[in-house]
């Protein structure tokens, strides 16, 4: 199955589960996106790989309407509930492929990115095609998993999430994201990678198929304990935990 | 690029999405060049229950969908005055506009096949997108009720040279 059809299939089933979770709508990371989209009233923002739209909500106050893009429907109709609970009215959805924008080129001002590049089959060409549609000086703010520079913890990490979630194309590291962005013609202004410990079972296991979940297990029981170490794989308050990484870029379109 | 859109007529209880649509696009582009008393009146003429009631009349509303959202919207008066065209801003420049018009024009050739021209009054902001479509001014900048305008209008071919009717046409 190829990886676009296989997102839309396991986010399709997903759809309900995402509104809850507690770090895709951690107020702390929305903030910051806010802070580094540095927006203004009369902007048009562009959300790719929307979702439930989480995203758009949080930036739609700033701005002079959003457009939230998501190639999987059942995500879109969960935001369209959302965005009509909440009263926003300059929040708008579409189907849409991150690989084809359906927007003229140079008529947006800002364009975010959460949660959602990971699962992009051709990350410089999804990229190029947000470029595409910045105007000269309008930005682009990027939130997504990440993995550490180091070999081992981006092979490990990148392991772990393929099993947690088949879809999953790559989790880059900050440095890769520099280069990805420089050579799409976007200037970058900040990079700020963070990390999240989160609970094992919650965060990579339970959603995994049952054989995956196993070998999730198996690789985390044969690793040394400096491996253990590093991916934060240990014990708290009887929970078993693990590091996630991420990064936030913002950047501005030359 | 024909695959983002699809078009089809204004359809009962879509007037909200559209008179919002058009008001978004009016305050970005068009309401700075206009006087007050221009915007309130323009406000007046695109309210949900105006739209409703001159599509029951004798207006033809054409939306532009992508996926499920109206980006695109094209009012034809009496079969051959186009009172509204607007493209929400980020689906500008791919082709849009250029379709509803295509739309409206065998509307227009479908209320009278003898129809010589499609006139609009343009705001001066998106006159050059009117002669990118055909159109040609036939007199100077005006204003009338604080709405400032180009009248502008594109000739029709006749539709016998255009070629051959097809079948389906004729009487």
């Amino acid at each position: 199955m190829p990886k676009r059809d296989s997102a839309r299939h396991v986010f399709g089933a997903r759809a309900a589960t995402y509104t809850y979770s507690a770090t895709h709508t951690d107020p702390v990371v929305l903030g910051r996106v806010v802070a580094l989209a540095q927006a203004q009233k009369s902007w048009l923002a562009l959300d790719v790989g929307t979702g439930t739209g989480h995203t758009a909500f949080a930036v739609a106050p700033h701005v002079a309407y959003v457009w939230g893009i998501d190639f999987t429907p059942q995500m879109l109709a969960e935001g369209e509930t959302l965005r009509a609970q909440k009263g926003l009215t300059n929040v708008f959805f579409t189907v849409a492929d991150a690989h084809a924008l359906p927007v003229a080129s140079g008529t947006v001002d800002l364009v975010t990115c959460r949660r959602a590049a990971h699962h992009f089959t051709d990350l410089p060409h999804a990229l190029a095609e947000m470029r595409r549609a910045l105007r000269p000086g309008g930005r682009l703010v990027i939130d997504d998993r990440s993995v550490p520079e180091e070999d081992w913890l981006d092979t490990a990490m990148n392991y772990l999430d393929t099993l947690h979630d088949p879809s999953h194309v790559r989790e880059y590291r900050a440095s890769e994201w520099v280069n990805l962005l420089e050579a799409v013609g976007l200037r970058v202004e900040a990079v700020e990678p963070y990390l999240q410990h989160r609970p094992l079972a919650s965060s990579l296991v339970e959603r995994a198929a049952p054989e995956d979940a196993r070998a999730i297990y198996a690789f985390l029981e044969g690793l040394e304990e400096a491996q253990r170490q590093a991916l934060g794989v240990r014990e708290v308050n009887g929970e078993l935990y693990i590091n996630h990484w991420y990064v936030m870029l913002a950047a501005v379109a030359e | 690029m024909h695959d983002f859109w699809t078009i089809r007529p204004m359809e009962t209880g879509e007037e909200e999405k559209v008179s919002a649509l058009v008001r978004r696009v009016f305050d970005l582009f068009v309401a700075p060049e206009y006087e007050p008393e221009g915007v309130q009146s323009f406000y007046r003429y695109i309210e949900p229950q105006c739209l409703r009631e001159r599509a029951a009349k004798d207006h033809d509303i054409l939306l532009a969908f992508v996926d499920k959202t109206p980006v695109g919207v094209l009012e034809l008066r009496e079969g051959r005055h186009i009172s509204l065209l607007f493209v929400d801003a980020m689906f500008q420049g791919r082709g849009i506009a250029r379709a509803l018009l295509e739309e409206a024009i065998a509307l227009a050739r479908q209320r009278d096949p003898q129809v010589a021209k499609i006139t609009v009054n343009a705001s001066p902001n998106s006159a050059f997108i009117y002669e990118r479509l055909g159109f040609r001014a036939t007199g100077p900048r005006q204003s009338r009720d604080g709405i400032i305008f180009i009248p502008m209008e594109k000739p029709l071919e006749p539709l016998a040279a255009q070629g051959n009717v097809s079948s389906e046409d004729a009487p």
